[in-house]
């Protein structure tokens, strides 16, 4: 997040671990759209993806204070709680969602709602180096990511050796960070 | 026995069974470096959601977040003092909602257009402190689409800029959206800066420049 009139998520975080309700609502406003996308995603069900949305903004309002700026953006701390309670939830009904068909966030025909109002640029780039992976390593390292599936339950779904998946896994992350690095330009101290 | 940083992915993921875990973690607490690593592959991990298409939550969804949050009283008190103030601004909200959903819409579908374009190449815009602020597309053609992550700032522009070598800079418009389609051919760079409204002759406040020849 630029700091060019806006404030930073870390300096809202802050003031949020000070009780700031204010810095909550700005953080929503942010956020909220791409964690329900998440939780969607995940849980392929409207009214938990609502209640753990809920959940996970109360969290992160709750341990704002625990956030350590060294380690990680407040996004990837955001999608950490969010995800991690989804996953929770999922096991404790002990089955994978199916896919629920009108409800295809993958489907780029499906436009469900408008991009985040901070970034429309990330979700291209992600997109394309997502779309730069070998498919089964991507569809790998997403249902790992959106379902939480173990390495065995992977190499069972996918029909693989563990090895296979395990090496497939870490080979579709590194090659992400690798995409996602881009072909970055230097020169921007002046126009 | 496995590299330890050949484990982080795996641990990145959750996926790493209780013994491997805690001998990573041991290692973890002992190397900087490894840390770093790791936090690294966390921030790719967590940019995956960004794929994903965002959907508004439902409007009720953050007051049952605020009633958990605030204290019953303090939560009425603001409730009743901000209840004549609601009612005037859902109706400017609605009217302005529907103006920036208009005006996302077009900017979506803009890009869109580029992107679809296989001849379409694209750089990140970044300021001074290697931060990427936006993004470049280019075509062959000599079109190019800036790509911002913001829109301007109240009560300024942003300008762009193309520069020749040895030359100052000239300016191709201002815009206070994210998206400014312009053309960069007889330019070896292309910039942003953040201005007042109307411009400036000069960049006042530059934001970064990319390389186009």
């Amino acid at each position: 997040m630029l700091n060019r009139g806006v404030e930073p998520d870390t300096g809202l975080l802050e003031r949020m671990a000070k009780g700031d309700e204010k810095a909550l609502e700005e953080l929503y406003r942010r956020y909220s759209a791409p964690v329900f996308a998440l939780l969607l995603r995940i849980l392929q069900a409207r009214e938990e993806a609502e209640e753990i949305l809920q959940d996970t903004f109360v969290q992160l309002y709750r341990e704002a204070a625990r956030y350590n700026p060294e380690r990680g953006g407040v996004t990837a701390f955001l999608f950490t709680i969010a995800r991690s309670r989804a996953l929770s939830r999922l096991r404790k009904r002990g089955a994978r969602p199916q896919k629920v068909e009108d409800l295809d966030l993958h489907d780029p025909e499906q436009e469900l709602g408008l991009w985040r109002e901070d970034d429309p640029e990330g979700r291209i780039l992600v997109g394309r180096a997502l779309a730069k992976l070998e498919p089964t390593d991507r569809k790998l390292l997403e249902a790992a990511f959106y379902l939480g599936y173990s390495h065995t339950e992977l190499s069972e779904r996918f029909q693989m050796p563990l090895g296979t998946v395990k090496t497939r896994i870490r080979r579709a992350l590194l090659k992400l960070r690798e995409f996602l690095g881009g072909p970055v330009a230097s020169g921007s101290e002046d126009v | 026995m496995k590299n330890l940083p050949e484990l982080l992915p795996d641990y990145a993921l959750d996926l790493l069974g209780d013994e491997e875990r805690q001998l990573l973690e041991a290692q973890l607490r002992a190397d900087p470096a490894l840390r770093r690593e790791l936090e690294d592959l966390q921030h790719t991990l967590y940019r995956l959601p960004e794929s994903l298409t965002p959907v508004t939550p439902p409007p009720g969804v953050f007051a049952k977040v605020q009633r958990r949050t605030s204290s019953r009283r303090l939560w009425l008190r603001v409730a009743a003092a901000a209840a004549i103030l609601v009612v005037l601004w859902l109706g400017s909200f609605s009217f302005n909602q529907y103006v920036q959903n208009r005006v996302l819409a077009q900017e979506q579908a803009k890009v869109s257009s580029w992107m679809s374009n296989p001849k379409a190449e694209w750089r990140l815009l970044k300021d001074s402190s290697g931060q990427s602020f936006g993004t470049m597309l280019w075509l062959p053609d000599g079109r190019c689409l800036i790509v911002l992550s913001e829109i301007a700032p109240q009560g300024k522009v942003y300008q762009a800029w193309g520069r020749r070598a040895g030359e100052n800079p000239t300016s191709l418009g201002t815009f206070s959206g994210r998206v400014f389609e312009t053309h960069y051919k007889e330019f070896q760079t292309m910039g942003v800066s953040l201005e007042p409204p109307g411009g400036s002759p000069q960049p006042t406040h530059p934001l970064g420049r990319v390389p186009v020849s």
